[in-house]
């Protein structure tokens, strides 16, 4: 600020005195906003749970909620940002004629790790969001619901099973879709599982590291690349029984100095494809990504023994939504496989509860190399590290962690 | 000169324009600067309570000195180093000379921005690297090595020998426009004195054009140290060769389980670091351009562009500037067009042969998003480079045509928004939008695509202010002035003399902004909101999604429109010389009649 | 028609603040030709441009016609394009991206001398044929010579019929030869029109022939204002004598008043000499005397008994075509004069030199 000052006494004379005045009222602007928090929350869902007394009456609760999406003429929602353009249409119209809805539907890819900042402060700033539904990680979808961005929704079991028939059917259970804190506020339809994509003319399978402490084994030294993000490794704390923090973070740091790259994992796996490292840490969805376009590329993936993260996606409805009705339905209707069956072919992303072949090859994969899977959600363990993360100790730690992944 | 006046009555009626625009610039500059600023000193969200020290004490250590700082002045020294060295000589071979195929050059120069930085960072792996790089293989079998520890990965050197390719463009543009305006009486008193062409190039163009070359390299020496893709690609990420860029954006971004509160303060921080050294150039700049007088080269006199006959030289000429667009534009351009061809990106061999195909471009159009996406581009770009030269050429008016007092303290508050990492000033301004939607919610701002075009227009501003500025520097006063006793005023004096004379450097600021704006993703894909999508992220998500193929499709289209309507636009705008009076100097006889 | 009082203007420079213009005052009649004469750095140019209104005076007033355009006291500060006057740049100030006609038609084109479209053509061609290039109006204008230029330039001035006509060293840029044309020239039609101009020069030759009235101005301050032949033959003080032509300047201290039709006379370095001096003066009072070059009488020896006589040496002659220039050494000190080209000088020879008494003129 006192640079500020500065820049005021030396412009004095010419700059015209409203010039700094708009300056520094955006300046105070955020600090005002602090000291009154908008806690305004919203009474929709409160109107709707009188009017669904009666608990077998998922019908009755859908037609009222399918009249006020009417009424609210719109939705706008993300989706994510590696989803292509052409999916945007046919998403839309499925999910209009789903309904019989006739409201204008706009879906844009955003990056979830970008905006769910912007969500936050949208929530803690009182103003409306920009989207009534978004999508996002367990983590990230954890972190806005912990800044009270999200908004739950009343009977969403009666809901659910109204509109999904695998939870109808009995095939689904109600907490594939909803687990832990997320339960009732955030709708699961997606996930992917961390693994090790390899190029097989450089490396053979038995050669791989088995587990995530051989990645600092000097055999491996310049021959993988990881992402420069922590999803690789931040989890690692609830999957070992006897876990020290410290010495976890020599086995990072060790990795991170024995590695070729930090790279974006789309890089980094197009790097080992070339022929320029042996293998990556990747997601298992762009090892089908490659295989979908040259079945005859050359590379294979191996789970690691010790653990390997999964990561759900979530729609939840955003705070203060300006059609809150209609993200509702959205949000349920992506865990259809009506909607499934539109956007899996090109992100070949599995749905852990879902029945198509890539689902099936999903669980199957796993079960069949009895590979450790371990989720935010699905433990207990797990839940108390992600909120410990949240503390300043947790924090710092992660920080160490990120810059343990390039070397330091 | 360098006399200031003291007048009375305050601001003229002549400059009350131009200072009023220039203010309303630099007041959104100011707030957005203030932003940043004050996120420096907040825990995690602005939007929360709190204030904290912590970003600015993080900062330093030890490896900062030892290696981050090092390394960034490696980086950004060699990028200007090298950039200078192809555009230097291609803008006096492109704009001076009678070199064949001109324009198509010139063109190609400027596809350059388009193509997208993670193709250049593949491509020259695939040229460079040790185990798999096609040249490295092949030097390396004619020399009977097994391999050449020639690469461009994990070095400071080969991320600045790749960033000063990328960036020569801009130096060329910044230079261009000058040096086609320098009048030749200058150049053919030297030749007269008996200088040699080499020694008139070295003692007369270029102290002549001095202003805008070290305009330029102070310009791109910010870029070079500001640009994070690259050396992210090259080796920055895995902290090998950690340089402020990418110290930035891991500040920024740690990833993982707290992706939403990550601490945009730590970037302003970085941002003040990569402020400072350019601000202290800049200071030296502006005691330079002081001396204004001496480069004002556009008199009321004699004045005709000489162009040289190089004679046989040219060929070397020519190959030089083949040579260039070879590394710069050609060879990522293959690389671009291969990888679209290709199902998954692949190293060139028989069986990779096999599998080319046009797969890639099935259902591209809609792919990247369909009208909606192209027309939100074109009025992006449009709207970015036409307000950005309205808002340069009045900023510069101010800065080098008027004596007012603030004029040196806006010429340095301009270029400040060149320091501020991209992705902190995105944020700055996406937590304005919201703000605004909350306090003034008659603001089209958050998720529109005018905050994309303040973004843009604002991150330019330096870029137009710098080409300006060289522009306007050259145009003798004499000229406006006389225009003014003629009984016309400043606006129309504007139109009708200073902006036909600066005519080549507004054309290339044009074509430049808005090559960059096209290009740009950072900012954009941050800024997107449900409406706004353009081009660049469109791509960029595509390539993120690990669809090379279909990305490098998309650029290859992007390429091939851009460099299509670049042609046009030069071609109708009288190529790069013509700008002024090659035409009239090329129809009518030279006549000396005294 | 135009009148400036008491024109003061400081520039701010990094050495402090600096006097440009102090005091300067001066009124210039209708038809007139006004020159602003002095070396350069004197605040001749700031001056004119303080007129047009390119630079904003600190204080003072400045009249054109009956109109104040600017005035310290009440503020009145006229802009430039309204003040109505036609400007002659040193540069020509040539738009170059423009042809000859579209710079001369440009005035009545934009701005407040805008003239129907059907007049412009007209007009234009009326100021071509004015400065003479009636047959150049397509040409592009950097392909003009200089004087060419110059008269573009010219032709621009007036083209909407200014009633003032300022000129910042219009011929400064053009070889001697068609320098010593244009003046004449110059003044020929700046007469026909009956304009009223300023004129800035600092070569001597072209105010005496251009000008009606010179002002010699000397580090921001106006020395003298006279005519030619005032400004010449009785400069008031030193600056204004040694800028004007070539001066032998002496200090010298009175040694006789002049009384009952006796001459007075002077003591100076070069010996006593006899001159007319005025009745104020008294004995011992210290002056400057000044003589010119050309009234200087040299002879090879003493042709009979004759007043201010003095023995000199030839110290080195110049031919210069019509005369030689000669710088003689009397008594040590150098002494300049002219001889014509017939007499045959050599450097060394010792010569007698005459200085005419009315030739000598006392500095006030």
């Amino acid at each position: 600020m006192g640079r500020l000052r500065k820049i005021k006494a030396l412009a004095s004379g010419v700059i015209p005195w409203c010039v700094l005045v708009v300056s520094w009222l955006a300046l105070l602007m955020p600090l005002q906003l602090v000291m009154r928090p908008g806690a305004e929350t919203a009474l929709v869902w409160e109107a709707l749970a009188d009017a669904a007394e009666a608990p077998s009456k998922g019908k009755q609760l859908l037609d009222e909620l399918v009249r006020k999406a009417k009424q609210e003429g719109e939705v706008v929602a993300t989706i994510s940002s590696s989803w292509r353009k052409t999916l945007i249409q046919p998403l839309a119209d499925t999910f209009r004629k789903r309904f019989g809805l006739d409201i204008k539907v706009t879906l844009a890819n955003v990056e979830s790790s970008q905006h769910f900042a912007m969500a936050i402060a949208e929530t803690q700033a009182g103003a409306p969001p920009t989207y009534d539904v978004v999508q996002g990680t367990d983590s990230e979808t954890m972190q806005l619901h912990g800044g009270g961005g999200t908004q739950r929704v009343e009977n969403w079991e009666a809901l659910v099973a109204e509109i999904n028939p695998l939870v109808r059917s009995g095939k689904v259970r109600l907490d594939q879709i909803g687990q832990g804190p997320l339960r009732g506020q955030s709708f699961m339809f997606m996930a992917n599982v961390k693994q090790l994509i390899y190029n097989t003319k450089l490396i053979s399978e038995k050669d791989l590291p088995r587990t995530h402490a051989e990645l600092g084994d000097p055999k491996y030294k310049g021959k993988f690349s990881q992402p420069p993000w922590t999803t690789h490794w931040d989890i690692g704390p609830a999957a070992f029984e006897k876990f020290n923090r410290n010495e976890w973070l020599d086995v990072v740091r060790r990795a991170g100095k024995n590695g070729g790259a930090v790279l974006y994992e789309s890089a980094g796996v197009q790097r080992v494809v070339l022929g320029e490292f042996a293998f990556v840490l990747a997601q298992d969805r762009y090892m089908r990504q490659i295989f979908g376009k040259d079945p005859k590329a050359p590379i294979g993936y191996r789970f690691f023994d010790d653990y390997n993260g999964l990561t759900s996606f979530y729609h939840s409805v955003r705070t203060r939504a300006r059609h809150p009705s209609a993200g509702t339905l959205f949000a349920l209707w992506m865990t259809t496989p009506e909607a499934q069956a539109i956007w899996q072919p090109s992100d070949l992303q599995a749905v852990p509860y879902g029945d198509s072949a890539i689902d099936r090859e999903f669980r199957l994969g796993i079960e069949k190399s009895k590979a450790r899977v371990i989720g935010w959600l699905d433990n207990e363990k797990a839940l108390e590290v992600l909120k410990w993360y949240g503390t300043d100790e947790g924090r710092k730690y992660l920080e160490a962690m990120a810059r343990a992944i390039r070397g330091e | 000169m360098s006399a200031s006046t003291r007048r009375p009555g305050g601001i003229t009626t002549a400059n009350a324009l131009p200072l009023a625009f220039s203010w309303l610039i630099l007041a959104v500059v100011i707030v957005l600067l203030a932003f940043v600023l004050y996120m420096t000193f907040v825990p995690s969200l602005p939007t929360e309570p709190g204030f904290t020290l912590k970003h600015w004490s993080n900062v330093a250590s030890s490896r900062l000195l030892t290696r981050v700082i090092p390394n960034t002045a490696i980086v950004g020294f060699g990028a200007i180093f090298v950039g200078a060295f192809f555009a230097l000589p291609m803008a006096w071979l492109l704009n001076r000379t009678t070199l064949p195929l001109r324009a198509t050059f010139t063109t190609m120069i400027g596809i350059t921005p388009v193509i997208p930085g993670f193709i250049l960072a593949m491509g020259w792996i695939m040229l460079l690297d040790e185990r798999i790089g096609l040249l490295n293989n092949v030097a390396a079998s004619l020399l009977g090595f097994s391999s050449i520890p020639l690469s461009v990965k994990d070095s400071p050197w080969g991320i600045a020998w790749v960033l000063g390719l990328i960036l020569a463009p801009a130096i060329f543009f910044l230079v261009a426009g000058p040096l086609c305006r320098i009048d030749p009486s200058l150049e053919e008193a030297a030749s007269v004195v008996g200088m040699r062409h080499l020694t008139t190039l070295r003692r007369v163009t270029l102290p002549l054009v001095w202003p805008g070359i070290l305009g330029g390299l102070i310009y791109v020496f910010m870029t070079a140290v500001s640009i994070f893709e690259i050396p992210a690609l090259l080796g920055a990420a895995s902290g090998k060769v950690p340089v402020l860029a990418s110290e930035i954006f891991y500040s920024v971004r740690p990833g993982g389980p707290l992706t939403a509160t990550f601490a945009y303060g730590a970037a302003g921080v970085y941002g003040t670091l990569l402020a400072a050294p350019s601000l202290v150039a800049l200071y030296v700049y502006l005691r330079v351009l002081e001396r204004t007088e001496r480069y004002q080269v556009i008199t009321g006199k004699g004045y005709r562009p000489r162009e040289t006959d190089l004679g046989g030289w040219s060929w070397i000429g020519v190959g030089f500037v083949v040579l260039y667009l070879a590394l710069a534009v050609g060879l990522p351009l293959l690389v671009l067009l291969w990888a679209s061809l290709m199902p998954v990106l692949q190293m060139p061999s028989r069986e990779a042969l096999s599998k080319l195909s046009f797969t890639n471009y099935d259902g591209l159009f809609e792919g990247l998003g369909g009208f909606g996406v192209i027309s939100n581009t074109v009025v992006l770009v449009l709207s970015v480079s036409l307000f950005v030269s309205f808002f340069s050429f009045m900023v510069s008016w101010v800065v080098v045509r008027t004596q007012a007092q603030s004029r040196k303290l806006m010429d340095m508050l301009v270029m400040v928004p060149h320091a501020i990492p991209s992705l902190a000033f995105a944020f700055a301004l996406a937590m304005l939008g919201i703000l605004a939607s909350r306090w003034l919610p008659w603001l089209p701002l958050s998720g529109t695509l005018g905050i994309i075009a303040v973004a843009h227009v604002i991150n330019r501003m330096p870029y137009g202010t710098r080409v300006m500025n060289s522009a306007l520097a050259q145009v003798h006063r004499e000229l406006e002035e006389c225009a003014q006793v003629c009984g016309t005023k400043t606006p129309t004096i504007m139109r009708t003399i200073i902006l036909p004379l600066i005519k080549p450097s507004v054309i290339y600021l044009v074509v430049w902004t808005a090559m960059l704006s096209f290009q740009e993703v950072t900012m954009a894909l941050f800024l997107s909101g449900p409406h706004n999508n353009v081009l660049s992220v469109s791509i960029w998500v595509l390539w993120e999604g690990g669809n090379l193929g279909t990305a490098a499709a998309g650029a290859v289209a992007m390429v091939a429109t851009t460099g299509l309507l670049m042609f046009g636009i030069l071609r109708l705008a009288g190529g790069p010389t013509a700008g002024l009076v090659g035409r009239e100097v090329g129809a009518a006889p030279l006549t000396k009649s005294q | 028609m135009i009148r400036v009082k008491n024109l003061r203007k400081t520039f701010l420079t990094k050495q402090g603040s600096q006097a440009a213009v102090h005091g300067a005052e001066f009124d210039v009649a209708e038809g007139e030709i006004f020159m602003l004469l002095g070396p350069s750095g004197c605040g001749k140019t700031t001056t004119l441009r303080c007129i047009a209104g390119l630079e904003t005076p600190d204080e003072g007033e400045i009249w054109i016609g009956e109109q104040l355009v600017f005035g310290d006291r009440g503020g009145t500060l006229l802009p430039v394009y309204k003040r109505g006057v036609g400007m002659v740049f040193q540069s020509y100030a040539i738009w170059p991206h423009l042809t000859v006609f579209d710079n001369v038609a440009y005035p009545l084109v934009h701005g407040i001398y805008k003239a129907p479209k059907r007049e412009v053509k007209g007009r234009v061609q009326k100021a071509l044929s004015l400065v003479g290039l009636e047959r150049f109006e397509d040409r592009p204008a950097p392909l003009l010579s200089g004087g060419q230029q110059q008269r573009v330039a010219l032709a621009r001035a007036l083209v909407y019929e200014p009633k003032v006509l300022l000129l910042d060293e219009p011929l400064s840029n053009l070889d001697a030869k068609l320098r010593a044309e244009m003046r004449i020239e110059l003044r020929a039609l700046m007469k026909r029109l009956n304009i009223t101009a300023i004129y800035v020069t600092h070569d001597q030759e072209e105010a005496l022939v251009l000008s009606d009235r010179i002002a010699v101005m000397h580090a921001g301050e106006i020395k003298q204002i006279g005519t030619p032949r005032d400004i010449y033959v009785k400069p008031q003080n030193d600056v204004v004598a040694g800028f004007i032509g070539t001066a032998n300047l002496f200090s010298a201290s009175i040694t006789a008043v002049p009384r009952n039709g006796e001459e007075g006379s002077v003591s100076t370095p070069i010996g006593a000499l006899a001159c007319p001096l005025p009745p104020s003066v008294a004995v011992g009072q210290p002056v400057t005397i000044m003589f010119r070059p050309e009234d200087v009488v040299v002879r090879a020896s003493q042709a009979g008994p004759s007043q201010n006589s003095l023995c000199g040496v030839v110290e080195q002659a110049v031919f210069v075509g019509s005369r030689l220039q000669c710088v003689l050494s009397v008594q040590g000190h150098k002494v300049h004069c002219e001889v014509p080209k017939s007499q045959l000088v050599e450097t060394g020879q010792s010569v007698v030199v005459e200085i005419p008494r009315h030739a000598i003129h006392l500095l006030p």
